[in-house]
């Protein structure tokens, strides 16, 4: 990926940078256990990027390492060209952090932990908050301890997006809601994206990165094993096909591309990669009566990554394959 | 679903008090725990002096009593030396101090540990790390609030004190009261500063307190030998709780024991700081026992689950039980 790395000066003389989040062979170890293994990672401003992986991926690992709460055992990660180690405080005033499980402080009300995490972040939109309070139906009145999880994760949310900051460490972030409040989420998302802010959504919900970003990373014990634009990422994976006969369906398996063919009575379903020409002249050849294809949903791809190897099974959630 | 009124209207300048969030937050609590103990502390010094009176009112019973409880070594031991109890200011600083030091230590060591480690542990801090400063900062800054919670501590048990002290039954002199009053609340601030080194060391709550507890313990039973027999005096310099006796309060102030205090209170700060700087968010700087091979012989059965999940605590308290009997035993 090719990204202006030079610094520019905005209107007001501060120093930007067209990196919002750059990661140089970022490594962390606990003790014996490697958790990250040299992560390259460059984020643009302005962009969504979805950070996929299983629970144990090292996610969390890698936001606590670019919000500088972690020591990196080696590399480095900068936000906006700011070291996350040693110019944390600059860097801070430019992010707002969403973690996965808000731990707040449960004697203090919905509006008086607004008002506190306003001060942690040091600036604040009141009537964005206002809007934020209305779109995600929170009582800001009762006290934390008595919010359900979802409750205290929307809070986390407002908090977050309120400041309108030029980066968006989420991790995780809508743990606990419901569907309706996960479309409050991903309109926060887009109208953040509308500003020019930059998101880092780690999640393992496959449908929420796909709708949002605009590319995908996938982590997988540590190591980033694939990163791209999910239409890049498609090729990486076969196209789905499933033919139906009047009659017998032909042998596909000797069909050049053609992998994991499985035939029910006169149903066959199969995969192709690369070109699909061979397996359409045989589909004709053979009097196909129904043909449906559709490219791989993120979810195929995702377990393309998972499914196969000793690395851990993630827990994803059964999500509809996107048909074209 | 939300009023105007419910959401207060302010936008903070960026960079603005931002900084001192983390104290503030520890300060909030930290005080008001503080002032109320505070407030019990002054009490007990109240009863001393008016029971005192009351208890012991001519010379003679006075003598009596420098000749009996002055010298009983059980008393002493867990006391701290009498000095001059046949007079009302020698009496209450003995019993008072000697109580007030052991309750204001624990009170300072769970809630120095909570405030810090407990908070830390809950994963609060990493909102507030979040923000703008950093492990180190946020480490000084919580210092800085348990130092308020010290000092609201010490305010209302100098208030109090003073004000008893102008009483007829007692007649301290203000300046007198007021070193009093920093005597009795000087284990306070020392383990608040032992609470937070050791959440620095620890990886819990639960075994940040459990060592402040040990350390603690350590120096009560240097002080009990230290008070059992006069050849073994000198080891009350040993022990921190043996350098707050030497200060004699209301009976011939020693200031130069608050020296030894203060430097070590200062090292735990300088610690507590350096510490937080070096390490990671959630980890420690001794190893933590979160994982340890499966011991299930306990397990069969509710009882057995109440035995294993009781036996620490229960282990603790029979310590410190036979800790604090012992004097009293032969």
């Amino acid at each position: 990926m090719s990204v202006v790395l030079e610094a520019l000066a905005n209107h007001e003389g501060r120093l930007v940078t067209e990196v919002a989040v750059r990661t140089v062979a970022l490594s962390k170890s606990f003790g014996a256990l490697e958790v990250l293994r040299a992560l390259d990672l460059e984020v643009a401003r302005g962009e969504v990027l979805g950070y996929l992986g299983p629970n144990g991926a090292g996610k969390t690992t890698t936001i606590r390492l670019l919000l500088g709460l972690l020591r990196p055992s080696a590399g480095r990660a900068e936000i906006f060209g700011l070291d996350s180690q040693r110019q944390a405080v600059e860097a801070h005033r430019r992010l707002a952090y969403v973690p996965g499980e808000a731990s707040l402080w449960p004697s203090l009300t919905g509006a008086e932990t607004l008002h506190l995490l306003g001060r942690v972040q040091g600036s604040l939109d009141p009537a964005y908050r206002d809007l934020l309070v209305e779109r995600f139906q929170f009582d800001p009145t009762k006290k934390v301890r008595a919010y359900s999880k979802g409750n205290r994760q929307k809070l986390a949310l407002i908090a977050a997006f309120m400041t309108r900051p030029d980066l968006l460490l989420l991790d995780e972030p809508t743990n606990g809601l419901d569907p309706l409040m996960e479309q409050a989420f991903r309109a926060c998302v887009a109208e953040a994206r509308a500003q020019g802010q930059t998101v880092f959504l780690s999640s393992h919900i496959l449908s929420e990165v796909e709708a949002l970003c605009d590319r995908v990373g996938i982590l997988r014990s540590g190591e980033l094993v694939e990163i791209g634009t999910l239409s890049e990422m498609r090729h990486l994976s076969a196209l789905s096909v499933e033919a139906t006969f009047d009659a017998t369906p032909p042998d596909l398996s000797r069909v050049p591309g053609v992998t994991v063919v499985e035939v029910d009575h006169n149903r066959v379903r199969c995969q192709v990669r690369g070109t699909v020409e061979p397996l359409l002249k045989v589909l004709a050849a053979a009097g196909v009566h129904e043909l449906l294809s559709r490219e791989p949903s993120l979810e195929e791809l995702f377990l393309a990554h998972y499914g196969t190897s000793q690395g851990p099974v993630p827990a994803a959630p059964a999500q509809p394959g996107h048909g074209h | 679903m939300v009023t105007d009124t419910s959401l207060p209207v302010h936008r903070a300048p960026a960079g603005g008090r931002s900084d001192w969030l983390v104290a503030g937050l520890v300060a909030r609590r930290a005080a008001r725990q503080g002032a109320l103990w505070g407030l019990a502390f002054g009490a007990v010094i109240v009863t001393s002096v008016s029971g005192y009176a009351s208890a012991y009112p001519t010379a003679a019973a006075r003598a009596g009593l420098e000749t009996s409880l002055g010298t009983n070594p059980g008393l002493q031991a867990l006391l701290g030396p009498a000095r001059r109890i046949g007079v009302v200011a020698g009496f209450t600083a003995w019993r008072g101090l000697g109580f007030v030091m052991l309750v204001g230590a624990v009170w300072a060591m769970l809630a120095g540990t909570r405030l810090v480690r407990g908070e830390e542990e809950a994963g609060r801090w990493e909102i507030l790390l979040a923000g703008q400063t950093t492990r180190r900062r946020a480490a000084a800054q919580a210092l800085v609030g348990l130092a308020a919670g010290w000092g609201a501590l010490f305010a209302t048990t100098a208030m109090v004190v003073v004000a008893e002290g102008q009483t007829s039954d007692a007649r301290f002199s203000v300046s007198a009261s007021l070193f009093f009053a920093l005597a009795l609340s000087a284990s306070a601030g020392l383990f608040l500063a032992a609470g937070a080194f050791a959440s620095q060391l620890a990886g819990t709550r639960r075994q940040a307190a459990t060592m402040v507890a040990g350390a603690f313990g350590v120096a009560f039973v240097v002080r009990m030998v230290a008070a059992s027999a006069s050849g073994l005096r000198w080891m009350r310099w040993v022990s921190p709780l043996g350098w707050i006796d030497t200060l004699h309060p209301l009976t011939g102030s020693q200031p130069l024991a608050l020296v030894p205090l203060a430097m070590l209170i200062g090292a735990l700060a300088w610690g507590t700081v350096r510490l937080a700087g070096a390490r990671d968010l959630g980890a420690s700087a001794l190893p933590d026992h979160e994982r340890t091979a499966p011991h299930t012989r306990l397990l069969g059965g509710p009882t057995g689950l109440a035995v294993r999940l009781n036996r620490p605590v229960a282990v603790g308290w029979l310590v410190g039980c036979v800790q604090r009997g012992s004097p009293f035993v032969g």
